[in-house]
């Protein structure tokens, strides 16, 4: 059996052009009609089939999943890759977001989705599986503005073939997305519609709009009321077909009563060089990170820079930054960890420490995983170590703080790049979770990636994409138990 | 380098005490610096040599007796092995020292003469070299653009620099590498001058969005007036309409596509006057992966007979200039295929109510039911201006002004997908000579089933939740060289 969500949208709609350009305010349009729904083909949860999977291990016992299906069946296009999956829970309800590309059945203009964002959302008290409808998105919908078909969630799209970018966060146990669409082809920006690169913040009842000069990608994390999202990406300037130069900024984010919320930029970091528009510039930022506690709030990021005439083309450095979590203000400059093929880094706070796990490799060597500490108020992180575990090709790591203990997650590669199991394990540090970790991908699934966690008290959400013959996302339901 | 001041001893040292300094800066057209020229002045019969630094920048000292020598010009000579004196646009490389013979005083330069320029430290001799490998620029305009082979892509637009019909920037233009077993100034062999930037994979930008005698521009929005109450003729809302445009550089475009572009603007330039052309996208971006994103498409949104005025960034459309694709093509209403098919006699065809009513031509690949026939052909809003009452000259004239320019957008929209379909992807995605040298038909503006060129009148309408079709194209014609989707983002 499985549960049709609709996860994707035909829009009906007109607005007033919005015509704040630089504010940080987000503002609320008036109320129009939402027209139609898409499904997706969601598996119900069930039992864990594999005994070995679901036998409690190190505390972090995972009962039950569910799969949801990123195929041409439910996405209606072909589906050539999924990626950036992100998950986020609340007490009561948690949402996935995810991107896929693929292709329409045709090979002119517009015959192709590039990063096109799609979510799911669903139950993790009573592990029943609900759609992201209508209804939930009822008020974002109403407030989208008009244009034609639209597919996935609502973002500031316009053009043809464009990409848009999510990420699922909780702010006072509400599961909220910030969305931003790119401009595709021939983005004009028509009257009654947002201009690309408009933020939203979406969810059940929720939406709110800003117009930001900056075009990125997004992670996000709430902690009570406070929220910050990390953006990697560019500047925008006005010249048309010119972008500024790559920076990361830190956004608050806020609800509340009336939901006004609000997004406040603070630059964090800028390329020191292509400060001239438009120039390629050979630097860019991806990968970033968040986590923000009561006390503290710490970002990480990566630093990629094309070097002409290098032996390795592509340098990259690992950077982490902590930020005030009332204002995301930047606290101290950023300090690199890591230099060379590093892949994109996780943060998390432990108490007043802030740590990084990211894959690094050097030569041909395999992947492997490596990690920091930084301790708040200290000048400099300390020296970053490997973690020792059970796997050697590890990448993709994923950690989060349960119940006090670290939840870690990552990629154990079989074979090619593509190709990975998916390891987690839970321990009161890095190397104890690492240590204690099991395969938590079902033994017939060679094409597993990108793990993510989402926390809520002691309920713990593992979610991964699988891309075998057809792609979907697996979810695991676990208990930390007190 | 070979510097003839006086001998270093401590007393010598204070006599030869510099009293000024000259500087030579040496680049090319397009503002690349050129490292290790040399400069090499005549002092009073001495030879004096310096050559530039990774700026450009070469200093020569004189003394105060080395001024009295020079009498006030100094010839310089200044070369680069295999190098020429830039002939400017369309002039004959010949490799060579530039020779010069500047004014000198005390203060150096005069900074009233040709070429001296001044800075911050003072003033310089501006001086421009080319690379003699520019020779082996040639263009091939016997082979349609998107059946060059790499070599020739790079030639021709090699040539198009070369003419200053294209200016490629300081990081694109042409770098050769020269068999150092060559002559100083031999003419440059092609076994012997390789290219070594950029890369034929490389993409390139322009100094600026001029090419030749047109100018790209930036199209931003439009201002769509309807019709009004009181209008005398069906079409005078056009003369209320406007456009937003802006400035447009180009930058980050395939080369194949530079070579396409200069054709295209020579074609419309020539034959239909353009010198302006309105566009919605036409540089590459590596965030995508497609042939936008590759540099290797133009989402083409108008052209006008005259530059747009700079001091009204939002402009009235100017009846005869301005052939807007969305105002003049995408708003008209398409011919009812009932009426086309019922009777050969346009006069006697009647246009759709709702504009397009969303019919999948390509279903019909014949036209035998639900013919597609190209919405300008005949031109609309040919209406008889009436008599006003009272008399307005002005207002007669402009409203005449209508039919006049319907009858010229249809050809010139023609004009430009017809280069298109020819210069550019139509049927084949495949780049350079097909098997066996075979050649394609041309497709028609109003062909039923379509193919890479999308346009207002293109035979398949969006797919449900998709932009690919005739809809999501009202407002411009897409045209591309190569396949529409890529592996991977294009980063250089």
């Amino acid at each position: 059996m499985t549960v049709r969500l609709q996860t994707s949208w035909i829009l009906s709609l007109s607005l007033l052009a919005t015509s704040c350009d630089r504010c940080s305010l987000f503002r609320r349009g008036p109320p129009q009609a939402i027209s139609s729904t898409r499904p997706v083909e969601v598996a119900p949860m069930r039992p864990i089939p594999d005994a070995a999977i679901s036998e409690p291990h190190a505390d972090l016992v995972c009962e039950r999943e569910a799969v949801i299906h990123v195929d041409d069946a439910s996405m209606g296009i072909h589906v050539t890759d999924v990626t950036d999956l992100a998950v986020a829970s609340g007490e009561d309800e948690a949402v996935i977001t995810f991107a896929i590309s693929g292709k329409l059945g045709c090979d002119q203009d517009g015959c192709f989705a590039y990063h096109e964002i799609h979510g799911v959302r669903f139950n993790p008290h009573d592990l029943v599986t609900r759609p992201v409808t209508s209804d939930w998105l009822e008020a974002a919908a109403r407030n989208l503005p008009a244009g034609a078909d639209r597919r996935g969630l609502p973002a500031s799209t316009a053009g043809i073939s464009p990409t848009a970018d999510a990420s699922p966060f909780v702010l006072r146990g509400r599961p909220l997305i910030l969305t931003q669409g790119h401009a595709g082809a021939a983005a004009m920006v028509e009257p009654g519609t947002d201009p690309p690169d408009t933020m939203y913040v979406i969810g059940s009842g929720f939406f709110q709009r800003s117009l930001k000069w900056f075009s990125g990608r997004y992670a996000s994390q709430g902690f009570g009321e406070m929220g910050l999202a990390v953006g990697t990406g560019v500047e925008r300037i006005e010249s048309p077909g010119l972008i500024g130069p790559p920076s990361v900024r830190v956004f608050r984010l806020r609800l509340e009563s009336p939901p006004v919320g609000e997004l406040v930029e603070k630059a964090v970091d800028k390329s020191e060089v292509g400060a001239e528009p438009g120039a390629e510039s050979g630097v860019s930022f991806d990968g970033p990170s968040v986590d923000i506690s009561a006390e503290h709030a710490a970002i990480a990021y990566r630093r990629n820079e094309r070097r002409a005439g290098a032996v390795k083309k592509i340098a990259s450095r690992i950077l982490l930054a902590w930020v005030d979590p009332e204002t995301g203000r930047p606290l101290g400059p950023s300090k690199s960890v890591a230099e060379g093929d590093v892949g994109a880094p996780t943060v998390f706070l432990q108490g007043t420490a802030m740590y990084a796990v990211w894959a690094m490799r050097r030569g041909d060597a395999a992947y492997r995983l490596r990690y920091v500490r930084w301790e708040a108020g200290q000048p400099d992180p300390e020296y970053a170590r490997d973690v020792s575990g059970p796997t050697e090709s590890a990448f993709s790591p994923s950690a989060a703080l349960v119940g006090g203990r670290i939840a870690l997650a990552w990629v154990v590669g079989v074979g090619s790049a593509t190709s990975g199991a998916i390891y987690s394990g839970l321990g009161a540090d890095i190397e104890e979770a690492a240590s204690r970790a099991v395969r938590r991908s079902p033994s017939d699934v060679s094409h597993a990636l990108d793990p993510k966690w989402a926390v809520a008290d002691h309920r713990v959400l593992l979610v991964w994409s699988e891309h075998e013959r057809l792609s979907r996302i697996r979810l695991l339901a676990c208990i930390a138990p007190g | 380098m070979v510097n003839k001041v006086a001998p270093n001893t401590k007393a010598n040292v204070v006599t030869a005490k510099p009293a000024l300094t000259l500087r030579f800066k040496v680049h090319t057209r397009s503002g690349r610096a050129l490292k290790g020229a040399t400069i090499e002045a005549d002092v009073g019969g001495d030879k004096k040599k310096v050559t530039s630094d990774a700026q450009g920048f070469a200093r020569l000292p004189l003394t105060a007796s080395d001024l009295d020598a020079v009498g006030g010009s100094i010839s310089v000579d200044i070369k680069m092995f295999h190098f020429a004196p830039d002939p400017g646009p369309g002039g004959k490389i010949e490799p060579g020292p530039l020779s010069i013979s500047p004014s000198v005083s005390k203060d150096g330069f005069d900074p009233d003469e040709q070429n001296v320029i001044k800075d911050k430290s003072g003033t310089y001799y501006d001086c421009v070299l080319i690379d003699g490998g520019l020779v082996l620029s040639v263009a091939t305009p016997g082979t349609v653009t998107k059946r060059l082979t790499d070599d020739e892509v790079q030639r021709e637009l090699m040539q198009r620099h070369l003419d200053g019909f294209v200016t490629l920037d300081a990081r694109s233009e042409f770098v050769f590498k020269h068999d150092e077993s060559m002559g100083e100034f031999d003419a440059c062999d092609p076994d012997k001058c390789k290219i070594v930037n950029p890369s034929v994979s490389n993409w390139v930008n322009l100094t600026s969005g001029k090419v030749g005698n047109v100018t790209f521009y930036a199209l931003l929005n439009f201002g769509v007036s309807g019709k009004k109450k009181g209008d005398k003729i069906p079409g005078q809302h056009f003369l209320r309409d406007t456009i937003k445009w802006g400035n447009m550089p180009l930058r980050q475009v395939d080369q194949r596509s530079v070579v396409g572009i200069a054709r295209l603007c020579d074609e419309l330039n020539s034959n239909h006057d353009i010198v302006a052309i309105y566009t919605q996208g036409i540089n590459g971006d590596s965030s995508r992966k497609d042939c936008h994103g590759y540099g290797r498409a133009i989402d083409f949104g108008g052209v006008s007979t005259n530059d747009p005025d700079p001091d009204a960034r939002t402009m009235p459309i100017r009846m005869g200039v301005d052939f807007i694709v969305y105002l003049h093509w995408g708003l008209v209403d398409m011919w009812d295929y009932k009426s086309v098919a019922a009777n050969s006699d346009n006069s006697t065809w009647t246009r759709q109510k709702a504009r397009d009513d969303g019919t999948d031509y390509s279903k019909d690949p014949d036209g035998n039911t639900t013919p597609l026939h190209y919405r300008l052909d005949p031109p609309p809003f040919q209406d008889d201006v009436p008599d006003l009452d009272p008399p307005d000259d002005d207002l007669s004239t402009k409203l005449k002004s209508v039919a006049a320019h319907f009858a010229a957008a249809g050809p010139i929209f023609k004009a430009i997908f017809d280069f298109a379909s020819s210069e550019y992807t139509d049927t084949n995605s495949k780049l350079g000579p097909l098997d066996g040298g075979a050649q394609e038909d041309s497709t028609a503006i109003d062909d039923q089933s379509g193919h890479y060129i999308l346009h207002p009148d293109y035979g398949r309408p969006n797919a449900q939740g998709a932009k690919n079709g005739r809809q999501a194209h009202i407002n411009h014609l897409h045209f591309q060289v190569g396949p529409t989707n890529y592996s991977a983002a294009r980063t250089k």
